[in-house]
Order: C-alpha cells, then structure tokens, then sequence
C-alpha cells in the first residue's frame, strides 16, 4: 500500500508559462520512456521476482518514480497555468488544448497516447533487470535532449535532478543483477563474516595474540615442572642408590 | 560510510553472456547534502552530469 | 506571460516555511538514497547507521512543520484545531511553497 506525502520530491515552481516546452517536457509523462511506464514497469515486474532484495528495489524504484511523475507534471502544469487563447494559438499548444483543455493526459510530445505496451513484464529475472538498464539509460537519454531545448533555469533545475536520478536507478539496477548480491546464498553468507570480520578485527586479533601468550606460559609451566620432577626422580634415585652401595 | 571491497575478489564469479555494472566502490555521501539534493545523488561517484550543448 | 497563479503570503513566514520544507525534501532525499543503496548492500550497518539518524531528523522536522503551518502526511496531523488544513490548505503542484 501507498501513503501520500503533501509535498514535491524536488521544488518546482515556474513563474514564466511556455506551453511549447510544456508539450516536448510532457512527453516523460506518458511518452514511452517516461516515468508513468517506468513506474508501472517496476512495480509490475516484482511480484515474479524470485529475489525478495531485489524486488524490494524494484517497489522502492517504483515508488519513487510515482514522485517523479508528479513532477513532471507540475512542471507541465505550471507551465501551462492560466494561458489566453492568444498563447494557446500562437504555441502550437492548441492540438493539444481542443481535447483536454489545460489538464494532465499521459501522451508522448508527438502526441501518441500513453500505452501498456511502452513497458515489458517478462517474468525472467535476466530479462526484466536488463530491460529496466535499458529503461533507465531511454529516459536519461530524453531528459537530455529536454536539457538541449529548455532555457529557462526554472524547468532546468528539477529536469537536472530527475535525469540524475536515472543514473543512481542504473546503478542500483545493475547492482542487482550481479551474481554475488542476491542470486548466491553462499555469498550472502561470506558477505556476512566480511561485514562481521570488517567490524570487530580489532578484537578477533586481540583475542588471537592473548590466547597464544596464554598458551606459551601453559607449555613454559608444563615443561618447567616435567624437568624438575625429572630431575627430583633422579636425585631420589641416586641418593637410594648410595643408600644400597653403603 | 566506508568503502565496500568485499566484492572485489569475485570477479571469477561472473558468467559470459551477462550485463553487470561495477559496484560503487567510493560510498562516502557528500559532505554538503544542500549540494547533494541540487544534483540527485549523495554519493559524488554516481554524479554525471550532462554537459551538451543546449539552443542557443 | 506572467503567471498569476500563487497565493500572496506574508514574506516572514513564507521563507521560513520554504526553508523548513526544503529542510523536509534534503533529508527525505538523503533517505531514499539511502534506502536504494541499502536494498543492493543489506549488509552495510554504517548506511543503516546514518538511515536511522536521518530519519529521527525527518520525523523531528516533520512534526515542527505540522505544528508551525500544516499536515504534510496523515500520519502526523492536527485534529483539534477545528479545520481538515489536509484539504483545505494548497497542493504542492501549485508551488506555492517551494
């Protein structure tokens, strides 16, 4: 289940409309590699996940790109607030404006509506992982080419922190898909006594060096009594020896 | 936050005919986060920033 | 083309709660970053470490800006002041404090 916090992930406040960005920005809204798919993609892909970690980071990912696309749509909706018709004509918006007036509508910026087809759940572990690399790389792609068209500093900033965002997810995602996270429970386990080793070495190796001092004082003790009752036998031996000669 | 290594030795591990990204080897956040949230990471290794040419 | 859509407030208390709900979103992203990392490094108690202290952070300041101007979620929310702000007090959309 979800809980909705009343506020953005990133500030975005626009004082200047420009409703011609706003129909190339809503494209990472509804577009095939905006963060509606993206966010569907992951959340639909984890419960075939065999790996509880890493369908954890496909909830956590999906979550957080549920954030994103509020986002852009406060980015579109800011940029588009209270136009005049002149604006709406002059911009090219007007395409856009005669079926939905000033509301959001997931579409690409060519106009194409959002489709389930724009994201793939395939059920395999490999397949579904490299498909979200992929994903990751197509959006980050898009918001670069946001950041060749947009000027204002405004759209630039939140653009920025989304496309960052990108990056860190193909990261994650990658990390992931590697055998020695969460595919071998052998691993896991020597994860586990490096991590233990890592934190208490200092202790394991105080321990080490008291235990072998206590050891060579046994075996000094053990060694030093043996000779002296060696040498106590003996002497009992030739004092009864004299006794036998006298 | 330190840095992981225990991954390092396992290169063996890995299959041909797999997509892997290295792990992060520098976990160390940055130590202005004002800076951290402006860029969309914490950690300064994940920070690729896009250096294009915009219209001008 | 102005835009005319933000609410006048006073400048004082509109700063101060822009600080303080920039404060909320740098902390709470310090924890989804966290939480991303922890997800393919379970294992890595000094991120856990610091996850904790964040989110003692978060909560603290969450609480402070519930207190000082309104809900930011309902799990933390007036109900003896008389009015449902939850509803009544404007959506981040509009970008009136950020």
């Amino acid at each position: 289940m979800w809980n909705y916090e009343k506020r953005l992930q990133f500030p975005v406040k626009i004082t200047q409309t420009n409703p011609k960005i706003a129909q190339v920005i809503i494209s990472q809204y509804g577009g095939p590699d905006g963060e509606l798919a993206a966010s569907m993609r992951y959340l639909a892909q984890r419960y075939t996940m065999p790996y509880n970690t890493v369908a954890g980071l496909l909830t956590d990912i999906g979550t957080e790109e549920l954030a994103h696309f509020e986002m852009i749509c406060a980015i579109v909706y800011q940029l588009t607030r209270n136009l005049t018709p002149e604006e709406i004509e002059k911009s090219g918006f007007d395409k856009y404006y005669v079926d939905h007036t000033l509301a959001l509508w997931p579409q690409a910026a060519g106009g194409i509506p959002f489709n389930a087809c724009e994201f793939q759940s395939k059920g395999d572990v490999i397949t579904d992982l490299t498909e979200d690399l992929a994903a990751e790389q197509k959006a980050r792609t898009t918001y670069d080419n946001i950041l060749r068209l947009v000027k204002d500093p405004e759209v630039c900033e939140p653009i920025r922190f989304l496309r960052a965002r990108e990056i860190v997810h193909f990261q994650r995602f990658g990390e992931a898909n590697r055998e020695d996270c969460s595919k071998s429970e052998h691993t896991t386990k020597r994860q586990i006594w490096n991590n233990y080793y890592q934190v208490h070495s200092p202790v394991i190796v105080h321990l080490y060096i008291w235990g072998i001092a206590f050891q060579a004082v046994l075996i000094y003790n053990t060694v030093l009594e043996t000779t002296l009752l060696f040498c106590h036998r003996v002497k009992r031996f030739c004092v009864r020896l004299s006794i036998v000669r006298s | 936050m330190q840095e992981w290594k225990p991954q390092m030795p396992y290169m063996e591990q890995f299959p041909a005919a797999m997509a892997y990204v290295p792990w992060q080897r520098n976990c160390n956040m940055y130590e202005n986060l004002d800076e951290a949230y402006k860029t969309g990471t914490i950690f300064p290794e994940l920070n690729k920033p896009f250096t294009g040419r915009r219209v001008q | 083309m102005m835009n005319t859509g933000y609410k006048t407030c006073n400048v004082d208390t509109c700063a101060e709660r822009r600080r303080l709900l920039q404060e909320i979103g740098k902390v709470d992203f310090v924890l989804k970053e966290l939480n991303l990392y922890l997800d393919t490094h379970p294992y890595d108690q000094q991120a856990m470490d610091a996850f904790k202290h964040y989110n003692m952070a978060k909560n603290k300041m969450v609480k402070e800006y519930t207190e000082k101007y309104g809900p930011l979620v309902l799990s933390i929310v007036d109900t003896d002041c008389g009015e449902w702000k939850w509803a009544t007090q404007d959506w981040p959309w509009e970008g009136g404090y950020h």
